[in-house]
Parts: C-alpha cells; sequence; structure tokens
C-alpha cells in the first residue's frame, strides 16, 4: 500500500490520505473529557518510550546489524517526521503575531502605523525570498540582498550591539565594591578583562614566558582563572543543572509534572 | 523597471545606506525612546518572521515534504497535514487538548533521549573532575615544564577538585547546612563561585564590545569612508 | 579636602549619554586613526584548535573524511561567529580538507556560512559541490532524531543541500555516509548548540570525533569543562580568539582590526569602573567627615 504512485493517482491517494486524516481529527473532537488526559499520557509516554528504549536495548555485536537493536531502523523516518512537523509548528508564531497586528489595524488602535510595517516587512521578505528559488531574475535577487544583508543583517546586529552601552552604563553604576563577593567577582572581571585584550597583555610583557616568572604575566593569570575556578564552578553549576533537567524529564515523560499547564482542565 | 536592482554596483550601494540608515535608527534609543526606534524595531521583526519563512519552507518543508510528495509520488506525506494541523488548536477554545497530543509527542520524545544526553554529557566531565591526578601529573611530562610543576599541577588538580565539591555542597538545599564543616565548604564554594561569575562578567563585557565594534567598524569603513567620503 | 572629595564623588554620576558618547569615540578613533597593536599572546585552547586541524590534515586516512562546521549564529553575533568562521574556512581550504556546512538553531547560519565559504573559495580556488557542501537549514526541535538517525546513514538524514540536491548526488559526499566518515565537528555557536553534537554524535562512532568550538565569548567559560573532560579538543574565546586564530593561519582580518577597539573599550570601562567606586568611597567619606564635624 505504502508505494510511490503517479499522476492522478497520486492525487487520489494524497486526497485519500487528507480525508482519513479528517476523519481521524473528527473522531478525536469526539473523545470523552475522562478520556483526554490518558490519551495525551499515553502518547507521550510512547515517543518517549521509543527514544529510551532504542538507547537502552543492547545492540547486535557482529553481523548486518551491528551496532543495532531493532529499534534503530525506526530512527530514520522518526527523524523525517520530527523535522516536516517542527517546519508546520513554525505557523503557531507566525499566525500570533499577524493577528495581533492585524487587529490593531483593524481596531485603529494607537501604533497601527507600525503594525503595518511589520506586516508590510514579513511580505517583503518571505516573498521574493522564495520567488527568487523559481525565478532566476536578477533584479529579485538584487532586491532580497537590500532586504536581507541592508535591513536584516544590520537590524540583527544593531539590536545585539546596543546592549554593549547598557553593559558600560550598568558597570559604571552598579558596580560596587560594597561586600567580599563584589570585591572578588571585580578583581576576576579586571583580570579577565586586562588578560583578554593586547593592551592589558602588554603590561607584562617584559616578564619571562618560562619557569616560575610566567605564571605572573596576566594572560597567564587570566588562563588560570578560567580553567583552574571557572572551569570546576561552571562543571558544578552544569551537573547539578542536569540532574535537575534529567528529574524534570523524567517527570515529564511520566505524566507527574504539575504547573498550571499541566494541570489545565481538558 | 526596477532594472537597477540587476547591477551588482547600485545594489551594493542601496545595501550599505539601508543599513546603515537602519543602524543609527537602532541607536536613536540610546538618546530615548521614539517613533523611530519604534519604525526599525518593528521593521526588523517582520523581515525576521520573512526569513524564518522562507528558511522553514525552501530547507525543510519543500525539499523533505512538498517535492517528495507531489514529485516522487510519496503519497503518505498527506498525512503530515492533519497531524501539524494539531498545533493549530490551540486557538480552539473546544478543541485545544487536541494540540496537547502533539506537543506532548515532542515532550516525550525530548525527555525519552535525555537519559543518553545525561549520559554524553555528564560522565566524561564527572570522570575526568575526579580522576585528577597527584602524581605525574601531564603537565609535569610537558616540554615547557619546570622544578615547580609537579608541585603546582597537583595543587591546580587538588584545588579543581576542591572547587567542584564546595560549589556543590553550597547547592545542596534539601537539607539544613549546620555544624562547622558543612558551612565552611559552602561559604568557600561561594566566594570561589563568584570569582567564576566574575570571570564569566568579563567574557561578556568582550563579547558585546564585539558587537558593537562590528557595528562601528560597518559605519566607519563602509558608510562613511567608504560611499561618504569615496575611498571605498 | 571637601572640595577634592565633592570632585570625586562628581566622578559617580557621569550622565549616562555622555558615557555612550565615549564608548562610540573610543570604540570609532582605531578605525579612523591607524594605532598599531601588539600581536596577540596565543592562548592554550586557540593553539588546540589549530593544531587539530593541523593534527587531522597530516593524517592520510583522516583528512579524506568530512569536516562539519555547524554555523549556528545569526548576524546579531557578527563580529565574533563570523570572524571566526572566516578564519576556520580559510585554515580548511589552506589544509585541502572537505567540509559540509550545517544550522540547526539559527536560520541565518546556512547563509552566514555560506558568505564565509565563498570568500574563502576565491582565494583558494574551493568548488561548490567538488570541494564543500551547505547542508542548509534543520528546524532546532528536529535536530536530535536527526542526528541520531545520521549516525548510520548522513544523506537520508539529511536530506537535500542548500540548492536542493540530494545529498548522495553531490560529488564531496560521495563516500561519506555513516559517523564513521566524519572526521572532525566544528561548532560555531551563538546559543547552546554544542550539547546536541557531544550527547547524540561525537561517541557513536567506532571512535570518537574530534570537536571543536568556536563560541562568543559570553559562552565560552562554559567551555572550559569540556576541554577538561577531553570531549572538545580546542576552542576559538570570541573574538579574542579569532584574532589569535588569524595570527596562527597568518590570515589577519578583522580580528586584527578589532582588536585595538577591544582593548580601548576594556580600558574605558575598567577606568569608569574605578572612577564611580572612588567616588562611591569619597561619598562615604565625606559623610563620615560631616558626622564628626557636627557631633
Amino acid at each position: 500500500m505504502f508505494v510511490p504512485q503517479t499522476g492522478i493517482t497520486l492525487w487520489l491517494f494524497i486526497l485519500g490520505a487528507l480525508v482519513v486524516g479528517g476523519g481521524v481529527f473528527f473522531v478525536l473532537t469526539l473523545v470523552p473529557t475522562r478520556f483526554r488526559k490518558p490519551l495525551i499520557a499515553a502518547v507521550t509516554f510512547l515517543a518517549g518510550l521509543f527514544f529510551a528504549l532504542e538507547f537502552f536495548l543492547p545492540v547486535a555485536t557482529e553481523g548486518e546489524t551491528k551496532g543495532q537493536n531493532f529499534l534503530t531502523p525506526f530512527l530514520k523516518p522518526v527523524s523525517a517526521w520530527t523535522t516536516i512537523l517542527q517546519g508546520f509548528a513554525l505557523g503557531i508564531g507566525v499566525y500570533s503575531l499577524v493577528s495581533v497586528h492585524l487587529r490593531n489595524i483593524a481596531r485603529k488602535r494607537e501604533g497601527r502605523g507600525f503594525s503595518v510595517v511589520l506586516l508590510a516587512a514579513i511580505v517583503a521578505m518571505a516573498v521574493p525570498a522564495i520567488w527568487k528559488e523559481y525565478n532566476p531574475d536578477p533584479r529579485l535577487k538584487g532586491f532580497y540582498e537590500i532586504i536581507y544583508d541592508g535591513a536584516f543583517n544590520s537590524l540583527n546586529a544593531t539590536m545585539y550591539s546596543v546592549v554593549a552601552f547598557y553593559i558600560v552604563s550598568a558597570a559604571y553604576r552598579a558596580f560596587r565594591i560594597r561586600s567580599r563577593e563584589a570585591t572578588l567577582i571585580l578583581i576576576s572581571a579586571f583580570l579577565i578583562m586586562l588578560g583578554q585584550v593586547t593592551i592589558g597583555q602588554a603590561i607584562t610583557n617584559g616578564i619571562p614566558n618560562e619557569g616560575f616568572a610566567r605564571n605572573f604575566r596576566i594572560e597567564n593569570i587570566a588562563n588560570w582563572i578560567l580553567t583552574r575556578v571557572n572551569s570546576p564552578a561552571v562543571l558544578a553549576i552544569e551537573f547539578g543543572v542536569g540532574i535537575g533537567a534529567l528529574a524534570t524529564s523524567l517527570r515529564i515523560w511520566l505524566s507527574l509534572e504539575r504547573g498550571s499547564y499541566f494541570d489545565e482542565e481538558l | 523597471m526596477f532594472d537597477f536592482l540587476a547591477d551588482a554596483n547600485t545594489v551594493k550601494v542601496i545595501k550599505i545606506w539601508v543599513a546603515a540608515l537602519c543602524t543609527l535608527g537602532i541607536y536613536s534609543i540610546l538618546y530615548k525612546e521614539n517613533k523611530v526606534f519604534r519604525f526599525f524595531e518593528h521593521l526588523f521583526i517582520g523581515v525576521a518572521t520573512g526569513y524564518t519563512i522562507y528558511i522553514t519552507w525552501n530547507d525543510t518543508l519543500k525539499p523533505r515534504w512538498w517535492v517528495p510528495m507531489t514529485e516522487k509520488g510519496e503519497w503518505w506525506w498527506a498525512f503530515a497535514v492533519p497531524a501539524g494541523l494539531l498545533f493549530y488548536m490551540i486557538y480552539s477554545k473546544k478543541n485545544v487538548w487536541m494540540s496537547r497530543l502533539i506537543f506532548g509527542l515532542f515532550f516525550g520524545a525530548a525527555a525519552g533521549r535525555s537519559f543518553q544526553g545525561f549520559a554524553a554529557l555528564y560522565f566524561p566531565q564527572v570522570r575526568s573532575a575526579i580522576n585528577v591526578p597527584l602524581f605525574n601529573t601531564p603537565e609535569s611530562r610537558a616540554a615547557d615544564a619546570y622544578w615547580l610543576t609537579p608541585f603546582s599541577s597537583a595543587a591546580n588538580n587538588l584545588l579543581f577538585l576542591a572547587i567542584v565539591v564546595s560549589i556543590t555542597t553550597y547547592f545542596l538545599f534539601s537539607f539544613e547546612q549546620k555544624g562547622k564543616v558543612i558551612p565552611a565548604v559552602s561559604r568557600f564554594g561561594r566566594y570561589v563561585l563568584m570569582f567564576a561569575f566574575g570571570a564569566i562578567f568579563g567574557s561578556t563585557i568582550m563579547a558585546r564590545m564585539g558587537l558593537l565594534i562590528g557595528r562601528v567598524y560597518f559605519l566607519v569603513n563602509d558608510w562613511i569612508k567608504g560611499l561618504l567620503l569615496g575611498q571605498g | 579636602m571637601y572640595p577634592f572629595l565633592r570632585l570625586l564623588i562628581r566622578g559617580q554620576r557621569i550622565d549616562r549619554r555622555v558615557l555612550y558618547v565615549l564608548l562610540m569615540t573610543v570604540v570609532a578613533l582605531p578605525f579612523v586613526v591607524e594605532i598599531p597593536t601588539p600581536k596577540p599572546a596565543i592562548s592554550p585552547e586557540t593553539q588546540k584548535f589549530y593544531d587539530t586541524i593541523e593534527a587531522i590534515a597530516a593524517d592520510p586516512v583522516r583528512r579524506e573524511k568530512l569536516v562539519i562546521l555547524s554555523t549556528n549564529f545569526g548576524a546579531g553575533t557578527l563580529a565574533e561567529n563570523q570572524t571566526q568562521t572566516d578564519a576556520i574556512c580559510k585554515h580548511l581550504m589552506k589544509k585541502k580538507l572537505k567540509f559540509a556546512i550545517f544550522a540547526f538553531v539559527a536560520a541565518q547560519g546556512r547563509e552566514q556560512g555560506k558568505i564565509a565559504a565563498e570568500r574563502a573559495a576565491t582565494k583558494y580556488g574551493y568548488v561548490y559541490g567538488q570541494d564543500y557542501v551547505n547542508w542548509g537549514y534543520r528546524p532546532a526541535d528536529a535536530i536530535e532524531p536527526l542526528l541520531k538517525a545520521a549516525v548510520r546513514d548522513i544523506p537520508d538524514a539529511v536530506g537535500n543541500d542548500i540548492n536542493g540536491t540530494p545529498l548522495a548526488q553531490v560529488p564531496v559526499m560521495q563516500g561519506v555516509k555513516s559517523v564513521n566518515d566524519v572526521g572532525l565537528i566544528i561548532e560555531v555557536a551563538a546559543a547552546l548548540t554544542l550539547p546536541q553534537w557531544l550527547q547524540y554524535y561525537q561517541r557513536t562512532g567506532e571512535e570518537p570525533i574530534p570537536t571543536l568550538y568556536a563560541p562568543t565569548s559570553v559562552m565560552a567559560p562554559e567551555g572550559f569543562p569540556f576541554l577538561k573532560s577531553g570531549q572538545l579538543q580546542g576552542m576559538l574565546f570570541g573574538l579574542r580568539g579569532a584574532n589569535e586564530y588569524e595570527v596562527l593561519i597568518d590570515e589577519r582580518d578583522f580580528g586584527k582590526r578589532g582588536a585595538a577597539s577591544l582593548a580601548y573599550s576594556h580600558l574605558l570601562i575598567i577606568v569608569l569602573v574605578i572612577l564611580g567606586n572612588v567616588g562611591m568611597f569619597a561619598q562615604a567619606r565625606l559623610e563620615k567627615l560631616y558626622r564628626e564635624e557636627n557631633a
């Protein structure tokens, strides 16, 4: 049955698949309330069980299926379906954004001019970008380049770079040595900042880079802080985060998680 | 019409002007909140969304779904449509629970993968943290080792272990930290944590400055020198 | 004493717009006036990054395998990540290693990787399809199943290149089937994308794949535990790392140009923080003097 089709048969099969899918959709709307949470829990568990079993089950040590267990061949279709379904998920964000701004325009709210700009920008970017894949017109490519390189890239980069100004202002106003901890942060930050730039490194350039003396070169001090102090600290923090994430994953997998989303009435 | 868009040099000039205006428009927020900034802010969100639509279609949906379904005859990909539509049930008051099916599928799948993820990511790190050599360390065998290296590398390794243990102790909240030893270890961990945060802060400064430098370089080199002064 | 203390106190009340202008000036000045900057000291992690690629290029077996260059960044971190990617592409092309560009978190990454490769390709005579390929972008939430599937069959798991050509038909992908045909992973990151490679790909073959990391400076401190554990073989520490790497491959570019601005902006921040703290201490001292006077 799952054989590639051609011509009119192909479109009939596609239509048939859509009808069957629509039928399943309709059946789902008829599911009684008391069966909904168990159904969701079952889907969640089975989805996780596949990957957990695929990881834990022993693999063959020789032969054609060396390094595989019986679930491994299913990774390819699962990957393909996941990729495509994630592609469909994009529309949620786009729909939300477009509907909010269309509502702004329809209800003549303040700032609706900016909503027009936003919607026009979506069209101005998406349409030429997709169209140029089908039409080799160099004018289309030129227009896309202006929107991508000129507008998108520069806006993106500038938005991130604005933070640099705020960091300077915040460091100047808020970075005060009021406690032991603040002093430690300041000393460490200064050493790292000086050790990473050429002018800071030039301060201790006169010290030979060998033997005991090299420990007093600022870039070596900065490197020591990063590898001997920062590294174990980050490791300890990340390990704690990892254990927490694993525990949360287990709770989600077994549908034990609580919270406004998980406790919602269905 | 619009034949100038086919000329690479003209497009380059327009690009630089557009980029310069966008950059200065965003930087206007540094003076105060204003309509120019809001215009460019909305423009940014719009083009970013448009780009995401293009990429998702061009790199994912078209080659992996549309072309196999319509040109290679793999009709079964049509089932992806009702499955994908489940996401959009969050907008239906009556059938919002159906969206939980597909979200649950992805949550469950991610949770199932977390075992492999945890093992692959953390086991080597824990192993390396515990297996710190105190004698005959790799640093003492290196070409640039000198008389103090065996002692300093052993001390560094001990310090590494001490820091990992003390910070892990600091984050133990499931019991009250009483007595002399555990609070002391915890306090040491806290101070070391501050030192590490300082290092992270120093690195963050460099990251943000790097981004600003990129923009300023464009304004000075490509726009002012290149276009306005004609030195490009 | 009082006027001096009052002067110091004013040092902590500079208007933020003056600070912004100062910062802009300090960053722009080296681009207007040529300021010679000393060569940077090469950090151990950058040296290891360079040495790993050199070692792979020198090994007749490993040099025939594919290098995956994962460019997970957008225009927001262009200064750091693009500089790193440019230098990496030049090094890979200098050493005649075949590579695949791939992005899965930042959709722009596939475009930025393409720009870096095309810029270097004109100098080193690299041809798209023959010497390198661009796998394009895949959604972030689908990357873990994709990597698991790519352990056995990369062309089938990834699908098509950026032009829509099935990977199996791209010349540079001939002979590249599974994880054992990948010789190196280089992750250029603006977000947390390294764990996916380490968790689902690096150690799934006959031998662990050497992995190199080029994050932004914000994320670089988090890469050191991976260096210590051996999960990473080298790292470029943001723009500083890119600058050092350019010295090693002898291709000075933006890393060098940005070095002076980076240095002076750091100095400005240090001066401002010291000024602010001196002002704070001066204020405390002045208040103490007033209290003693009035007591």
